[in-house]
Parts: structure tokens; sequence; C-alpha cells
């Protein structure tokens, strides 16, 4: 076959990727970008989990979108909308005093004072402190990661201005950030909040997609990375109009203006690299494709391991890829519903939003020791929301979708094999619990299916299904993200690049990766 | 003693860092005097006759980060320090068991007999793990600057521990970067398969601190002990013969020769100000004593919450010392022996009975044992680690008798229902148990057992929390955070009140580190 040549081959046809083509499209590159599965999207697409019944297969809402890539791209123009709905989250209390987090925070303020007087009077003093500290990340996560043992001050310059946004709250703003990154869940907790339901949900925020409990070190790290850009919005969400998916399809439609060339379908087979020099890919049709540059959007295991063939790879390099820490433990849980649920306490106008089960931060802790041991977690956090009440297309009339994630469900089982009873004994488990806070929701289900890790790694390539490429911990963060020799979004392989969540500023759909990544690329 | 005699320096508080300081302070030519609550010295370093015949180190038990300068400047040999050897480290298991000595070879063979690849990787481990040890010995060496007004000497210090960092081979810069944020289990992980001998290494990471192996944070504790550095052996665990008391006492008469006065039974009631500056302290009994500068040797929380009044200092500082964590999780059980334990594993008096008996036979276990106290109990089967004295040092029992302590793990201070002795006991019985899983004659061969849970480590020895590192070694508790920023170098807000204990910069243990910046601080402005 004949080979064909791009300036540019991009690897996996996830956002990161996506916003990478978007990026370079602009400069007038020839580009390919190969995705294995038949559509686009990565983390962002659409499944119908049973006929007629349509959801997101991993989020249901983003956290932030990077401002650079709204700006640059023009996302608005488009077609990218939000959809307006009318809380960020609920989190549920089994005596039906749920805690409400309103868009406006005196209100969210007031809801909490039903928990507890003291509380609510700290809540406006702290959703600013951890703002200080996510103004502090924000442009920590527009910088490629210096190398240590080269920095100069040209770093330390770059850096220096980050911390303009801290110098206005005294150099005291500095050492609260230094101090709060480190700690778990309950040492900031401690130092706020007396309220068990209130503690248990910011706690969930601070284990979302990683495999620690709220009692392990730097879970903050992970609270502070879910706020970046939510202007003290602690819970911060946004629903895209139409769905997560839309998010891809906006990236996409940029794409086919600047005549991307697009390949669906088309697995990679190879990174094709010679003497440390990477020269293109061949697929599993063993077409091959020359480039001058080869961005990977897939995770480090995956790119180095599966593509670039563990042979080629010097044993430094390949002790770094195999000490990643990805476990991956969270599963979805997709329900197809006779009718809309009704949540006591809560009125039908107010159900389009997240609901969270986390009545405290013990009973996250535990959920944690089952996964400790390789066990599925007997109690799970679970997070859901109803995403056919905000995009009515998901399901057929009258009929609704309810949509959870569950943590910790292990990708590493212990005395136990993955098979369908396995799966059927959780998604019952699950019911039972959304039952304590949904009466007779076991009655309303038509169908349902679970996405476990492991079938998040077969069907998304998501090594351990482990959301992040990586876990969001202290020791994968930055500098060290996700080995020290590749942090600059530069492989030891000349010509090699990644982009995708693995790399700083880690996981979620909001395109910094790639941004940070393009930057490089272009310099 | 004239109550109107005026010192340079009063420190309170005789545990080894007090009195470390106390020793450079009189080296120097100053007039210093020591004053100590109890009628013993050391503090948590402290040899007493619990039962009679049988000397135990109540607390603290082994020396391993005592700095070799100290050991020099102080000239301790000459006073009576004298280390024995505790070179080996002995992981009972069911029916088999891990033996590691200071002898390469034969731990080679040891952990072969296990895992041949584990037997390779030992080989490489130790040095890069000394290695890193040496790269961070500069920052522990540092007096931790202030980074809010950093002064001349600050930026010159943080401009050569850049440059001390840039040097670093990549290879050691990762691992110190990994080992400054992992969990030990995850770090160990990366290099070993054989869990009892991963689960021992790893449980050094947990020593002191509310952390299970699989806590992120717990691998920089883990190289914190690796530190150790006896005579310049990197590594070397050592028992002071006559108990670590002694060890107090060679820092005291050091001290004492150099011309320190130093007082036991002389409980300090508060730091006398005046105008925001220390100018003496009081006595529980009225007495008064009037000096230059006052050195406090105690934990943060009674230096700053106790000592002096809280509107002596500045708000912020308040919260931050109410905020700094002191969970202990540690308590103590110190047995009389009429004979040796007899361990299933490996029977007989034999070199496994010398040197460290460590409790620790996989991940789960000593993550079970941390569940436990997590919720508020203490582990009904115990991490420990055990070292039998007698069999080092005959002085220590009666001719024929042992004494044994064990450290255990974990032990919550705020224990669901409060301590009681009821509690107590049944915390004792959960380590005899445990013991007695490994070794069925122990039970036989209990002459008496002193049982120390968190509170008793705060009743008697002024630990808050019964807290062995005056607060926790973690990520933000390190360096300028230590105790608090701003203050991390020795000084406080009250002029002339400094600190000098193991809540300071660069931690626990028996180092005489914090004791002996501290003074060389206060020496260079004096």
């Amino acid at each position: 076959m004949v080979t064909k040549e791009y300036d540019i081959i991009i690897v996996g046809g996830g956002i990161n990727s996506l916003t990478a083509a978007a990026l370079l499209a602009k400069k007038n590159k020839s580009i390919l970008l190969l995705e294995s599965r038949d559509k686009l999207g990565g983390m962002a697409t659409l499944e119908e989990f049973s006929p007629g019944f349509k959801c997101n297969m991993v989020y249901d809402y983003i956290r932030w979108i990077d401002p650079r890539l709204i700006k640059k791209l023009n996302l608005y123009k488009y077609g990218l909308e939000f959809q307006k709905v009318s809380s960020l989250r609920i989190a549920l209390d089994e005596n039906k005093k749920h805690i409400i987090f309103h868009n406006d925070l005196n209100k969210t303020a007031k809801s909490i004072t039903t928990h507890s007087l003291k509380d609510g009077n700290k809540w406006i003093e702290f959703t600013q402190y951890i703002n200080k500290i996510c103004k502090f990340l924000e442009p920590l996560y527009t910088i490629t990661p210096p190398i240590i043992s080269k920095i100069g001050i040209k770093d330390v310059l770059a850096m220096s201005n980050m911390l303009n946004p801290i110098w206005k709250h005294g150099r005291r703003g500095l050492i609260d950030i230094i101090r709060t990154i480190p700690m778990m869940m309950p040492e900031l907790l401690d130092e706020w909040f007396e309220s068990k339901l209130l503690r248990g949900s910011l706690a969930a925020s601070g284990i979302t997609n990683i495999t620690q409990g709220p009692f392990s070190a730097a879970t903050v790290l992970n609270f502070i990375h879910h706020h970046v850009h939510a202007n003290g919005k602690i819970h911060n969400a946004n629903f895209i109009k139409g769905g997560t998916h839309q998010f891809a399809k906006v990236l996409s439609n940029i794409l086919k203006e600047n005549s991307v060339v697009i390949k669906t379908n088309t697995t990679v087979k190879s990174i094709n690299c010679k003497d440390g020099i990477c020269s293109g890919v061949t697929t599993l049709s063993n077409q091959t494709y020359n480039g001058k540059i080869i961005l990977s959007g897939l995770d480090p295991t995956n790119t180095f391991f599966k593509l670039v063939g563990s042979n080629k790879i010097l044993p430094t390099f390949k002790t770094q890829l195999k000490n990643i820490k990805y476990r991956g433990s969270t599963a979805r849980v997709h329900f197809a519903l006779k009718k809309c649920p009704n949540i006591p306490g809560i009125s039908i106008d107010q159900q389009d939003t997240i609901f969270s089960i986390n009545p405290s931060e013990e009973y996250l802790e535990r959920a944690y020791d089952d996964i400790k041991y390789g066990r599925i977690s007997k109690n799970p956090y679970i997070e859901f929301s109803i995403p056919s009440l905000i995009h009515p297309n998901y399901a057929p009339n009258g009929k609704h979708v309810l949509s959870a994630s569950v943590q910790y469900i292990p990708y590493h089982l212990k005395n136990q094999n993955w098979n369908d009873k396995l799966k059927n004994e959780i998604i019952n488990n699950v019911t039972n619990i959304i039952e304590k806070y949904i009466p007779n929701f076991s009655n309303l289900i038509i169908n349902s299916k679970i996405t476990t890790p492991i079938d998040l790694e077969k069907s998304l390539g998501l090594t351990e299904g482990n959301l992040n490429q990586g876990e969001m911990t202290l020791d994968q963060f930055f500098f060290m993200r996700p080995t020290i020799s590749t942090a600059q979004y530069k492989t030891p392989i000349n010509n090699l690049y990644l982009c995708g969540c693995c790399t700083h500023p880690g996981g979620g759909l909001h395109g910094s990766n790639a941004v940070n990544a393009i930057h490089e690329i272009n310099k | 003693m004239s109550k109107l005699s005026k010192y340079d320096a009063i420190i309170i508080g005789g545990g080894h860092n007090g009195l470390t300081a106390a020793a450079y302070l009189a080296r120097a030519g100053k007039k210093v005097l020591v004053l100590e609550r109890r009628y013993v010295l050391g503090g948590a370093a402290v040899t007493e006759e619990i039962f009679p015949g049988f000397k135990f180190s109540v607390c603290s038990y082994v020396i391993s980060l005592l700095k070799s300068n100290v050991i020099r400047e102080l000239m301790l040999p000459r006073f009576g320090l004298k280390i024995l050897p505790l070179e080996s480290t002995f992981t009972p298991l069911d029916n088999d068991y891990l033996f590691r000595t200071s002898d390469g070879d034969q731990t080679y063979k040891e952990i072969y007999r296990h895992s041949p690849k584990d037997a390779e990787t030992y080989k490489r481990f130790g040095p890069l793990m000394g290695q890193i040890g040496m790269a961070v010995r500069p920052i522990l060496e540092t007096i931790a600057p202030n980074p809010l007004n950093p002064s001349i000497s600050d930026l010159v210090a943080l401009k050569k521990l850049l440059n001390h960092v840039k040097g670093l081979s990549n290879e050691h810069f990762e691992y110190l970067c990994k080992l400054m944020t992992m969990s030990s289990a995850d770090f160990l992980d990366e290099w070993f398969e054989f869990e009892p001998l991963k689960a021992t290494m790893a449980a050094s990471g947990i020593i002191g601190t509310f952390m299970g192996p699989r806590s992120p944070g717990s691998a920089y504790i883990m190289l914190h002990h690796y530190m150790g550095d006896i005579d310049g052996a990197f590594r070397a665990w050592g028992f002071q013969k006559g108990g670590t008391g002694e060890l107090s006492m060679t820092i005291a008469r050091s001290a004492k020769h150099f011309g320190a006065d130093i007082m036991t039974e002389a409980p300090v009631k508060k730091v006398i100000t005046k105008n925001n500056k220390a100018i003496g302290v009081a006595l529980e009994n009225g007495d008064e004593y009037k000096s230059n500068i006052v050195i406090s040797g105690l934990d943060p929380k009674l230096t700053f919450l106790k000592l002096v009044d809280e509107k002596e200092l500045p708000s912020d500082f308040i919260q931050d010392i109410k905020n700094f964590r002191i969970r202990g999780s540690s308590g103590k059980v110190n047995l009389a022996l009429d004979g040796l334990p007899n361990f299933t594993s490996l029977p007989g008096d034999g070199p496994h009975l010398r040197g460290a008996i460590s409790i620790s036979p996989n991940y789960n276990y000593l993550e079970k044992a941390y569940d436990d106290a997590k919720y508020g109990n203490f582990s009904k089967e115990p991490y420990m680690d055990i070292i039998l004295p007698s069999v080092i040092d005959p002085d220590m029992a009666p001719p024929g008798k042992h004494v044994m302590s064990c450290f255990v793990q974990y032990a919550p201070y705020n224990i669901n229902g409060g301590w009681n002795d009821s509690k107590r006991e049944d915390f004792g019985d959960a380590v005899i148990n445990t013991l007695a899983r490994y070794a069925p004659n122990i039970k036989d061969i209990i002459l008496h057992r002193q049982v120390l849970t968190p509170k008793d480590l705060e009743t008697t020895f002024g630990l808050t929390e019964g807290n062995i590192f005056h607060g926790e070694l973690t990520l933000q508790q390190l360096f300028s955070l230590r105790p608090a920023v701003k203050w991390a170098d020795y000084t406080t807000p009250i002029k002339n009140y400094f600190q000098c204990g193991s809540g300071t910069h660069p931690g626990g243990g028996i180092t005489g580190s914090p004791g002996e910046m501290a003074a060389k601080k206060i020496l260079n402005k004096w």
C-alpha cells in the first residue's frame, strides 16, 4: 500500500486529541486523526444502552473547560452551549434534610444552615478560601511543567507570574496553598465544618475518580482540581446542551471546516519508531501513514507498550511507565426507567441536577476500605443524575434515564472474578441504596447496564479503566505527570508527543492538556 | 540556688533536645538552666526501673538518627555514649520467618529463599535509599527559611538548597519526589514482591504516624527512618547501653560539664513576659527565675497554648498552632520476662532476638490495624516493633531474666469512649495475644507488664495527644511550616522566646537536631 504523508498524525479521537487537531488545523497543517471506535469523543460519547434509552457513557457533565480553548477556537460560535439547570448539586439525606448547592452562594449557605448554623455562616468564607487556591492553580495549569534539573530564570519568572493572583491575598495566601494541597480531606474540613453530610459531600469531591479514601493525604488536591475555573462555586458542574458528546461534536465541526482528515474505525497497530525517532503509524489494516509529528491522546501505557513497543524504549523509562498508578475504581450504572423518579423533599423542577449519596466522610472511607482489600464497596459512594430531564431525547416519551457513577469498584478484584453475576450484584446493591432515597425505585427500572473499569478499558482503551489516564495524586502531578521524563508533553522518542489527560494538568474534559501540548509543539 | 540569680538562658523541658540545646549554649559560655518537670531527665528518651531489677527505655527505645556532629561537638562518648548495634530485623510469620541482618550476603540468601527477584533488588535498594537519605540531609541541616519575609541568610540558604537539588541526578530527584508524596506501600510495590519484606519495610513509614502503609505520605516517614546515621554508618540502628535514658544522661553530663545547671522536679507553669518579651519563667511552686532568653523543648501546643497567654501571640499564629496536627497513634507495652520468648517459626535463642522483631506479616495486616484506629478503636491485631534490650545489654534485667519493649500501633488517642483502666488492660491483652500467636510461651513468662496508652504518654511525658514526634510528619507540617510558617526557625512571635523540640524542623526521633540547630541559631544572633 502507498504510504501517505502528513504534517501531523493524531492517535485517538478523544476531547484532547480533537482539541489538538483543531488548534493545529488553524496553523494550516495537514492533519490526520485516527480513532479506533466508530465515533469521536472518547470519554465524551453518547451510547444507547437499552433500546430507545441513551446516556453519556462516562461524563454526564463537565467541571470546567479551559477558557483559552473556548477563546482560541471560538467554541460558542461553533455551537457550544451550556444548559442552565436549577442547582449545582444536591447532597441527599436519608431524613430528607438535603443540602442543595445552589448557583447562588447565599442560598447554599442557607441550605447548609438546616444542618449547622455555624457551617452555614462559614460557607462564603470557605468558598473564597478555595477560590484563592484555585486561582493559583489556574495559571499553573497553563504552563508546561519545568524540568527541575534545568530550571532557569525563565521558568522562575513564568512561575512568579502565577503568584500574582496570590499576592492580592498577601503572602499568607501562598502559604495557605502550600499547606492545603497536600492535606487529606478531613484535615481541611476540620478547620471549617461540623455537619456530617456537608463534610461527606465535600470529601466526595476529593475522592472522585481516584482510588484513595478521604483520609488519604493530598485528596484536597483532587478536590481543588475539580474547582479550577469555578469562581468559588463548590461542586461546580456544567451540562452541555444536548449532552457531553456535543463538545466532541463542536470540535469535530471545526476539524471538518479545516479539512482535517478523520478516520474512525481505524485502529492504530503501531507507532513506528527507529533509532529513537518516530516516523509515522501503521493501522490494523496495514496502512502506514508517515508524519512529521505524531501526537498521542492515549495514555502512556497504551502509547509506549502497545504502540511503540517495549523493545524500543530504554529500561529507565520502561520502569517509570510501569510504575504509573492507574487502578480505576469508578463504574457507571445506567438505568432505563418507566417514569420520572420522585425524590422526596425535592420538587420535580429541582431534579435536573446531580445527586450524591455521601452521608459522611467515614462512609466514604469505609467504602475505600473495601477496595483496599480488593473488594467491591458494600456501601459505595454514588453520584447520579436524571439526564433525560435535561436532554429529553435521551428516553422515549414519558420514560426516563438515571445515570450513576459508583465508587469504588475495583479493576483489580481479589479472590473473585468478574462475571455477569457479580455485575448484577453491583446493580442490585446500587438500586437498593438509591431506593433509600427514592422510594419504589426498583419498580421503575425497565433495564440497566453497568460499565465496570474492565469494560472502560475494553471499550475506551483506558488502562485499568482509569478515567484520568493515571491517578490524580500528588506523586503524579505537575512535573511528575505522567512520568518525570515526559512531563513536558515531549517524549524520549523524537517527534512523538503526548496530549491526553495523562499529562499535566490531569483528567477531566477540559482540553488543557492539548492546549499546553500544542504550545510545546509550536515551539 | 538563689531565686534572684539571673540566667542567660532557661530551657523548659529536660528531654534530649532541651538538653542538647543546653549543652550547646553552655559550651558557648552561657549561663544555662534546664528545668524538668519529672524526677528524671530525658523526656521521652528515659530509662526507668519500673519493676525492681528491671530497667526499661520506657518510651523511645532505639537510636538511629542521632547526628554525628552532635556526638562529636558535645563529646558524648566521653560522657558515656555507648551504642550497641542492633542490626537485624526479624519478621516472624505463621510458619516461616524473614530475618535480615547487616550482613549483605546472609540477607541476600535469606531473601532469595523467599524471592530471588527481591534478593537482587534489595542489593540496589539499600544503597539507593542511603544516597537519597544523604541527598536530603542538607535540607534537614538547613534552618527552615521564612517564605513570607525571607532574610538575606534565608535567601542564601534557599539558593544553596536549590543548587543542591539541581545537582541531584535525575534518578535521585525522581525518587526523592516520589518518597515525599507516595505511600510506602506503593513505593515498595515498585521494587519488591515478597509481602513480609515489603510490609516490614513499609512499617517504618507508619511509626508514630496516624497513617496506614497505603496512605500517601508514609513513604516520607520511611525515608526519615533511613536517614539514621550512627557514627557515619547509614541505616544503623542502635541501643544505648543502659537504655535511651542513659543517652539523655550522657547529654546532661556534657551540659553540666560545660557549666549548665539542671533541675528536676521543677515544673514550669508560665513563661513570664514583659512587653511581649520573655524575661523568665514561673514554676508551679511559685518560684521565679529570670533570664535573657527562654527556650521551650515542649511540643508546639504546650509551648504556645499553655506556657504563654494567647493574647501575647498573633491570632493567625494561634490558628496555625491550633490547626497543627498532633494525633497520637501508638502505645508502648513493656514486659518483664522470666525467660526468652520462643518463636514457633524459629525456636530457641539466637541472633534473631538481638535485633528488632517486627510483627508485620503483610500489608493487609497493617492496614487492618490502621482501619481499627481510623474508626476509634485500638488495633485488635496491632503492628509491633519489639526489642529485647536485656539480650543486648544484660544490665537491664536481673540474671536470667529479660525485659521486652513493644512499640505498638495503632492506639488512637481519641479512642471511642475515652481511655480508662479496663481499656488499657484490654489493649495490653491484645498485644500479648498477638505476640502469643508467634511466640506461644510469652504468656507463661511474663512477670510484670506496663501498658502505656497515648493518654498515658501524654500524662507521663507531656506529649500532647501522645504523639511521639511532637506533631505529625506530614508534608504540610515539615520544613518552613513546622510548626507554623514564619516561625519555623526556632524563633517565636514573643521576643527572646524560642523553641527547640521535635515539633520544629527537622522533626522527631532521637536526633538532637532541633536542639542543636535552635542553639546554633540563637548563638548566631547573640
